[in-house]
This record gives C-alpha cells, structure tokens and sequence, in this order.
C-alpha cells in the first residue's frame, strides 16, 4: 500500500469538502508590477499588529528614529517586535484608529518621517549560522504571518515536534488579492531564500510550495527558482484553498484534528511573503517594514501591487493610487470573503494588510435583507470545515450553546462560503461570530463564578473559624476573670482593684532599685564605649577597659541624679500643692495604688542617691585610681575626662543635697532603709551581666526601662495633680 | 465620506430564495403541459384558484402578522405552495376544493408555524391530505384523458364544471368521467387497487384500456414530464440527487421485491414509478427543503422512508397512491434523523 508520503511524492492531490467559485476580480492587478510607494509624511504604527501581546514601546516623543530600529520590543512569548519603517522623529505615542473590524483605537506610535532615509541593516548571517541565532534574527526582526493572520513567526518555527511537511502557502484564493502573485513574479529567488532558511530551521522531511492553478507565470517563476528540495504544486482554483487547514488536506490529505495546531501533526504552514520575509531579514539583514499591498477596486484609478512601508494610513496609500471618492463606498482591508470593512480610513496598513479595496455599492452590494432561512442545504454543499451552518445558523438565533459545541461551531474557520451562496441572504458568519463570543464570554463568567464561589466558601470559613476563635479566646478570659474574683475575700470589683495594686506594689519592692540602675549603668556604658571606641586605637584596648569602667561609673551616676532630682521634685512639690506634711495622705484624691507606686518611686530615688553618695564617697579618696586614668584619659581626650569629673562632681553634689532633703522624710519609709542597705550589697552591674546570657539580660533591661517608664509616667501625672 | 461597513463576506452568490421557488415552479411546466394534455384545461383552472388563493391568504395573515407583505410575497413561497396543490387536484374538482386545501395549507400549515421555513410539514401535502379525507369523493374524482373520454368537454364547460359543477348541458362530473364504453373510470393505480381487492391479478387489471401502455394511459407520460423538469432542476442546482434518487431508489427495490416474490398481486415496479405522483412527488414534494431532512447522509435516509412508505401504502393501505401520507409521516421523522446524520465535520474524526 502506498503511504501518504507516496502520493504526496507522485502529485497526488486531495479534495476538501464543499468551496466555491466566486468571481475572482484579479483581472486588474494579476499583471501589474510592484510599485514602490513614496514615504508619506506620517507613519502610524501600532503596538499590535500580531496575534498574542502588544509589543512595549521603547521609543519616547521626540527621539529620532531611524529607518529600521527597533521602536517596540516584544512581550511575552507569543510577540513581535515592532520596527520603525522610516527615518524620522516620533511625534505621539497615543491611542489611533486600528487596523481591525472593531475600530477601536490602538496604541500606535507616530512617526514624522524624515526626507532621508538611513536604513540601519543588521548584519547579514548565512544559512551555516546556529538555528537559534536565525531564530533570534527572525524574532528581532519582527517578522509575523504575512497572510493575514499574523501570528508571530518565530514561535512557529520553533515546534517542539519533528515536521514532516513545510507547506509554503501561495494559493492566494481570495477574489482580488495579488499581492503573493506579484512577488512570487517578481522576487522568486528570494522567496527561495526565505524557504530554505525555514527548511534548515524545521528539517522538514517534505517542503511543498502550494500555488493555485490560476497563476501559471508565478508557478513558472517559484519551479525556475526552486531547488530540488521543494515540491511547487499547483492545486486546483476554490475558495478556501488558502485556509491553512484545507491546504493541508489538499497536499496531504491530512485533517488537522479539532482544538490542536497542524505542528500537531507534524506540519507548519507559512505564507509565502513570511518566507520573503523572513528570508530578507535573516539573510540580508532587513526587519520587517514595508509589505507588498494589493489595491484595487472600482473607485482607485491606479490598481496595482504597491510595495508600502508599513503604518502608511490607507487614506495616504489610497491617494497615491488615485482614490475617487463617492458618496457611498466600501473599504475593504483584506479580501471580500474574510476581510473587514473599515470604519475609519486613517487606519494604517498593518502587516497583515495583504489587501485593500475601495469598492462602490455597485461593485460590492451591501447584502439584501436577511430572509428566512429555507433549510435548502447549499451552505453545507460549501462548508469546507463540513459543519451543518444552517443548523448552527438556527442554534444560534436560539443561543444554544449546548448544541452549538455539539455541532463543532468552534471548527468553523469563517470563511464565509456559506454565507456567500445563501440565497436568504443570512449573514451566517456573524451570528458564529457573535454566538463564539458569547460561548467564550460565557465561559469565563463561569470560571469567575466558580473561582468567586471558591473565594467566598473560603471567606465564610475563615469568618468562622475566627468567630470560634474569639469566642474561645472569650470564655477562657471570663474564666479567668471568675477564678480571680472568687480568690479574692469579696467579690467587689474594688477589692479586686486594691488585691492588684497590693500584687504590684509588693512586685515593685522585689524588683529593687538595682536593676534599674543597671539599665541606667548600662545605657551608659554603652554610652561611654562608643565614646571611648572614637578617640581610642585598638592597641589601646586594655586601658581602654579601664577607662570604660571609669566613664561608665560617671554617666552611671549622673543618670541616676538625674532620675533622683526629678524624685526629689515631686518629693518637694508634693507637700506644697497640700497642706499635709505626709505626701501619701495628702492626696486623698489619688488612688491608693498611685500614692504607693509615688511613695516607692521615691524611696528607690533615696535609696540609689545613698548608695551613690557611698559610693563616691569611696571613690574619692583613692586618688590612684583617678590617676591611673588621668593619665590615658590625658593622652586621649582631657576634655572628656575634666567633663566626666565636673559630672561627678555635680552628681554628687546633687546627690548629697538629694540625700538631705530626703533623709528628713525618710523615716516614716522603711523600705527606703531596706533599700538603702540593700543596695550597696548589690552586685555590680557588670558581674551580674556576666552571669546571664545575652538574651535574658536584654530583657531584663527592657522590662527595667518599661518599669522605670512607667515609674516616671506615673510620677509627673502626680505631679500635675 | 461615507464608509458603508457590513460584516464579511462583503461578496455574495447570485442564488435568492425568491430565484429559487420560481425555478421549482418552472420546472413543473413540462408536468403541467402533460397534464393538460392528457385531462384538459382544467388543470390550468385549478392551478390559478390555488395560486391566487394561497397568495391572498398569505397576505393575510402577513398584514395579521404585520409583516411587510410584499417582499414576503416575492418569496414566490405561497405560489409554489399554490401551484403544488393545484397539480394534485382533480381537473374538474369544484372550486372550493382547491381554495379549502390552500387556505389551511398556507394558514394552518405554514403561517401558524412562523411562516417560511418554519413549517415541520410540508404545507401542499397537508392541505391536500385534509381535502382526501375530507372531500374523498371530490378528490378520487380524476377525470378521464381526454382521448378515453365518452363527451368532448369544451372549455366553458370546464369552468362551468367548476364553478357551478355541472356543464353547461347539464351534466356533472361523473357524467363527464364516463368512458366511450360507458365505464366511470378512475386512475390506473385506483383501477389497479380495486381489481386487486376484487380478487382479479395484476394481469387481468394491467389488461384495461387505462393501462394500454405501459404504465397506465397519460400517467406515464405525465411522469416522464416531471421527471424531465425534476431533472432540470437537478441541473441548475436547485435540488439535489439525494431525495429523489432515495425515493425512486427505494420504490423500485420494494416495488421489484414485491413483484418478484408475488408478481400476480404487486403491481410492476415500471407501474410503481410511472403511473400516480411518483415522479412529481420524488422532484417536486420530497424535495422541499424546508421540511425534509438536512444533512446529505439524513437526505438519502429521508428519501429511503419516503419510496417504502409510499409502497407499503399503495399496496396495504386504504389508498391507491401515497405520496402525500408519505411524505408527511417522513417530515416527522427529520428532527430525529437530523439528529443521527450530522456529518463528521473537520478534525473530527474519530481515529
């Protein structure tokens, strides 16, 4: 049995179901040469000209451009690049009337082309180069899918499966277009080119060059050029040939299975103006900026295949090719059976535009009324993906979705044969068009709705799961709450308030005065480190310590004046703002806790001025000590020693006058006694420290500096009462 | 400037629904011409009744409908529906005959159902369905050929048949019928029937004058005429081979099945497809697309039904010919095979 690669080799060829013959209408620019188009004055380019993500501008207003850079790089995978067609100034980058049947306005990027053109050319690399380097080429270059679709072309010839069949698509089928016909005419060994650039890229086992019968100068000019390499195969004149799908069928007899790509099975298929194209830019170096555009229609003087830069608005295009305007016209971007008319004709050619057709009323009727459908068939004689359209012509009306899908809607390529022969003159690809929009739009509500369904189950949830929580969180509180009220002889809530202030008054008594003043000494030893750090060398570090030792005692004493002057003021203050003599009595107003916590702020303050002035007092008749560090101190910085001695000394002296004042309301406190006694046994700061790990003494420090915090709060409200 | 913008294609084919039913009704003329031929004028008479009937109602109900009425008109559907009735009509058949079959015809069945293309029957064969079996005298009263026929009818005779039922001398439509030997006669599958059920074989029956030829004297002619316009329209594309080919397909195997097994009480498969509607139904009824089936492979099917049912009437059922009953119990079935026959379309094919 003869395998399909037989009959391919033989020249067998294949029917699609169903096609038409509509009237050609090639007669006016079949013969005509390709015409380059002056550079008009403005050039409007879009971001998105290709199938996937809009590129990114990387140009602003003003820079000047010249005639192929790079002006909007791709993004994401499936992108092009965007080149600048022409030397020149970017004047706006704004929203412009789009290339497309919508007409909604683009990002398009305005460039006031200048009266020279300096092309910037890449450097030309050969057929020997690296896939991925030609790959890269292709990708910068911007090159896209010529024959209208405009899918990026680098992506497509990058499949991740082996390709049996390059298939260069040249059927041109659509009625007018002659755009592939004259440059397959005219610049074949090109086209060559371009082809064995994709050959070497894909290794394709087969390369078939498909020209429809009703161009036999352009089958001469491609089977002269071709290598034997490539297969040039004229297939028989019927619309749609060209869809890329019934092009498959035709040379392979393969169908494409619904939902995949034909890399699925093992072909790619590519425009022949691509393979130009690509073939230009790999092995000459030139990106994408101008295209091969087909004018024609009744209202232009001048039809012909012109060679445009692309972003010429077809107004511009339109007059050089002598429009006439009537009242009432068609502009057709693309063919008469897919392509769109235009809302707005100062829309620039894109690089999809093969096409452009300015037709009056006459030459291209707008359809009479739609009729009922009569269920005659002849859209399903035609259909070339073989659906039933007038079935899915009625599903539609009814918004069937169901039966939509199940009558393959999807499948349809629109190419409008059906809707050409009806003779109800039903516009059949609108309503596939609108039902597919629907069915799509349908589904992503549903994928919303679903995820908005999940998103909401999960909040409910939470809500849930924090209630229990709070709730848990609650009980156990008030359980707590209970316990503690039940401890207490009555369940008052003042008895509970005074049994608090009792906890925290015998607490503050435990947590000496000591540690406070270890926070204090150990601020400032710190203190006197960094100072000590500036103005010593590190040989120095061993008197160093010394020294630190020294300073470290003095700031520690003057904070701890400091902490006792504002002690004594309140201590002062107190009785003035009563009459009492006795600072606790004398504020009734004040709670009982206030008072306490004032009462003990105060006896720490004596307490730590006694054990300051003890300590001084040892201090200062052991002159070796001084001497010993006068004389480093002396090497380093006098100034800070004299200025550490004058703060002792005031230390001192405030302490003394502190130690006075207080020591005659000293007596009623016994604790300040305890205290007093107490503090001169305490361990210094330093030993402590040592014995406990770095963590804990920093939290002993904080809660230290929160109690004393709140120590001092405390004492200015009382102040202040 | 104005830019006209409609939806692609911007291109379209020359065929309209309108050129459509007009070629179909064209198409009937060289029926038309036989049947005149063979049982007078009066066949035209029925044809303008039925016509100008089925147009009238269908404007109608489309000013009822506040439809515009006439471009809904130019449709030509209301006129085929007329002309197809009108064909099926006795020639001498009083007037209200036709207009009692066109009105429900185009009312009930078509207007009531949204009008064209919306009809699940085909409109001609429902009416006429109702005329058999509510006026079964009036409609198995087909005249005689005009050759065959005892009295030479003039024109004015036939209108006064029509209109007043009785000539101008005064007689009616039975008189008319008479043959030169005397005998009221009927329509070779009718005679064909009765002799079958009066005990007589396909032989003795097929020996009468009707059947002097080879399928029943007129009939075959008026058969090859349809099947000469049926295929005309094959021709232009108006219709395709799928239904008539399954129809007459389909008779001629049952019909050769039955003769060959039984050839004394089956009529002969050359009778089955030339005497009766056969060809007129198999080109010009089943193959109305609105109500027969979509799909080429459905068509075929639809077809099949039609040429079995059509047999199995003639032969077992209470009438001699079946077109219309066939028909319409096919149309019944299209919603399902519509169902069952969608072809496999691109890429999904199952491998």
């Amino acid at each position: 049995m003869k395998t399909i690669l037989n009959l391919v080799d033989e020249g067998h060829l294949w029917d699609f179901h169903g096609g038409i013959h509509p009237p050609s209408r090639k007669e006016r620019t079949k013969d005509s040469a390709i015409v380059p188009i002056p550079m008009p004055q403005h050039l409007y380019i879009p971001v998105a000209q290709h199938v996937g993500q809009p590129a990114l501008p990387i140009v602003q207003v003003g820079v000047n451009t010249r005639q192929g850079q790079l002006i909007a790089r791709k993004e994401g995978f499936i992108s092009a690049n965007v080149i600048a067609p022409a030397s020149g100034t970017v004047c706006e980058i704004a929203d412009y009337a789009a290339c497309h049947p919508s007409g909604i306005p683009t990002q398009t990027i305005t460039i006031a082309t200048s009266t020279e053109q300096n092309f910037e050319s890449l450097e030309p690399l050969s057929l020997d180069d690296d896939n991925q380097k030609i790959l890269e080429r292709i990708n910068t270059s911007g090159i896209t899918g010529l024959g209208g679709a405009s899918f990026p072309t680098a992506v497509k010839l990058a499949p991740n499966k082996p390709i049996e069949y390059l298939i260069i698509n040249a059927a041109e089928c659509e009625p007018y277009i002659t755009a592939d016909d004259a440059l397959m005419r005219e610049r074949a060994a090109d086209i060559i080119n371009g082809i064995k650039v994709m050959q070497k890229l894909l290794n394709p086992t087969r390369t078939i060059i498909a020209i429809e019968d009703n161009k036999p100068q352009a089958i001469a000019q491609i089977e002269q050029a071709a290598d034997d390499s490539m297969i040039v195969r004229a297939i028989p004149t019927l619309y749609p040939a060209g869809g890329e799908k019934q092009l498959i069928e035709v040379l392979t007899s393969l169908q494409v299975p619904s939902g995949k790509i034909p890399a699925d099975i093992g072909i790619v298929v590519q425009n022949i103006a691509t393979s130009y194209a690509a073939g230009n830019a790999v092995l000459k170096g030139q990106p994408l900026i101008s295209r091969i555009v087909t004018v024609s229609g009744d209202l232009v003087e001048r039809p012909g295949n012109y060679e445009v830069p692309l972003g010429m608005s077809i107004k511009d295009l339109l007059e050089q090719c002598g429009f006439k305007a009537s009242q009432r016209q068609k502009i057709i971007v693309g063919g008469p059976m897919m392509g769109f008319a235009l809302n707005d004709i100062n829309a620039p050619v894109v690089k999809a535009t093969n096409c452009v057709i300015a037709a009056s009323e006459q030459e291209l009727p707008n359809p009479p009324p739609e009729q009922n459908c009569i269920r005659c068939g002849d859209c399903e004689q035609v259909c070339p993906a073989q659906l039933l359209p007038q079935q899915l012509q009625w599903f539609a009306k009814d918004q069937d979705h169901d039966k939509l899908k199940q009558h393959d809607l999807f499948d349809c390529i629109e190419c409008g044969a059906c809707a050409y022969v009806c003779p109800s003159s039903i516009p059949l690809v609108q309503y596939y068009r609108v039902a597919k929009a629907e069915i799509r739009s349908e589904e992503r509500e549903k994928q919303q709705a679903q995820r908005a369904k999940e998103r909401f189950e999960q909040r409910i949830a939470r809500l849930e799961r924090e209630k229990t929580e709070r709730e848990e969180r609650n009980r156990l509180a008030a359980e707590k709450r209970k316990a503690a009220m039940k401890g207490t002889s009555n369940g008052d809530a003042i008895a509970a308030a005074l049994a608090r202030v009792k906890a925290k008054k015998s607490q503050a008594q435990e947590e000496s005065a000591a540690p406070n003043d270890r926070v204090a000494a150990a601020i400032a030893r710190a203190k006197a480190k960094k100072a000590a750090k500036q103005t010593t060398t590190p040989e120095q570090s061993s008197e160093d310590e010394n020294q630190l030792e020294q300073k470290s005692r003095v700031a520690d004493a003057i904070a701890r004046a400091k902490a006792k002057k504002l002690a004594a003021q309140q201590a002062d203050q107190a009785p003035q703002s009563d009459e009492n003599q006795q600072v606790a009595p004398a504020e009734p107003q004040l709670s009982p806790e206030e008072a306490k916590k004032a009462r003990i702020a105060a006896t720490v303050a004596k307490a730590k001025a006694k054990k300051l002035a003890a300590k001084q007092v040892e201090q200062a008749p052991q002159p070796d000590e001084n001497q010993q560090v006068a004389p480093t101190e002396s090497q380093q910085s006098t100034d800070e020693a004299n200025k550490a001695r004058i703060a002792a000394t005031v230390a001192k002296a405030k302490a003394k006058k502190l130690a006075a004042q207080q020591a005659e309301q000293a007596p009623p406190h016994a604790p300040a006694k305890l205290e007093a006694e107490q503090a001169p046994r305490t361990p210094p700061p330093a030993a402590v420290e040592s014995e406990l790990s770095p963590d804990e003494i920093k939290k002993a420090r904080i809660a230290q500096a929160v109690a004393k915090a709140k120590a001092n709060a405390l004492a200015k409200k009382n102040l202040k009462k | 400037m104005y830019l006209s913008v409609a939806p692609s294609p911007h291109h379209k084919g020359t065929g309209d629904t309108s050129t459509v039913m007009r070629n179909v009704a064209l198409a009937t003329m060289p029926g038309i011409a036989a049947l005149v031929y063979f049982f007078g004028a009066g066949v035209l008479v029925q044809i303008i009744i039925c016509i100008t009937t089925a147009m009238l109602t269908e404007a109608a109900v489309l000013h009822l409908r506040k439809k515009d009425i006439s471009t809904t008109l130019k449709d030509n559907s209301a006129l085929l529906t007329g002309l197809l009735l009108g064909l099926s009509i006795p020639p001498l058949a009083p007037w209200w005959i036709g207009v009692i079959g066109v009105v429900f015809a185009v009312l009930i069945a078509k207007q009531l159902y949204g009008g064209l293309g919306f009809n699940l029957f085909n409109p001609a064969m429902v009416g006429y369905v109702l005329l058999l079996i509510s006026f079964p005298v009036a409609m198995t009263n087909w005249s005689v050929p005009t050759e065959l026929s005892h009295h030479q009818v003039t024109f004015s005779d036939i209108i006064s048949v029509i209109f007043t039922e009785t000539t101008t001398t005064g007689m009616t439509v039975n008189d008319i019928r008479h043959t030169i030997d005397g005998v009221t006669m009927a329509t070779p599958l009718d005679t064909l029937k009765t002799d079958l059920t009066l005990g007589l074989t396909v032989g003795e029956s097929t020996a009468k004058d009707m059947f002097s030829s080879w399928a029943g004297f007129g009939w075959e002619w008026v058969n090859i005429a349809f099947l000469v316009g049926g295929i005309y329209l094959l021709k232009i594309g108006v219709i395709r081979w799928h239904i008539p080919v399954a129809v007459i397909g389909s008779l001629l195997f049952c019909s050769l099945l039955g003769y060959l097994l039984d050839p004394d009480s089956h009529g002969t498969p050359i009778i089955h497809l030339f005497s009766g509607a056969t060809m007129f139904g198999a080109f010009f009824i089943a193959t109305d697309p609105v109500t027969a089936a979509t799909s080429n492979r459905g068509k075929l099917l639809f077809g099949v039904i039609i040429g079995a049912l059509l047999y199995i009437i003639r032969n077992y059922g209470g009438f001699p010919d079946a077109i219309a009953f066939a028909v319409l119990l096919a149309n019944m079935t299209v919603p399902v095979i519509d169902y069952y026959s969608k072809p496999t379309s691109y890429g999904n094919k199952a491998d």
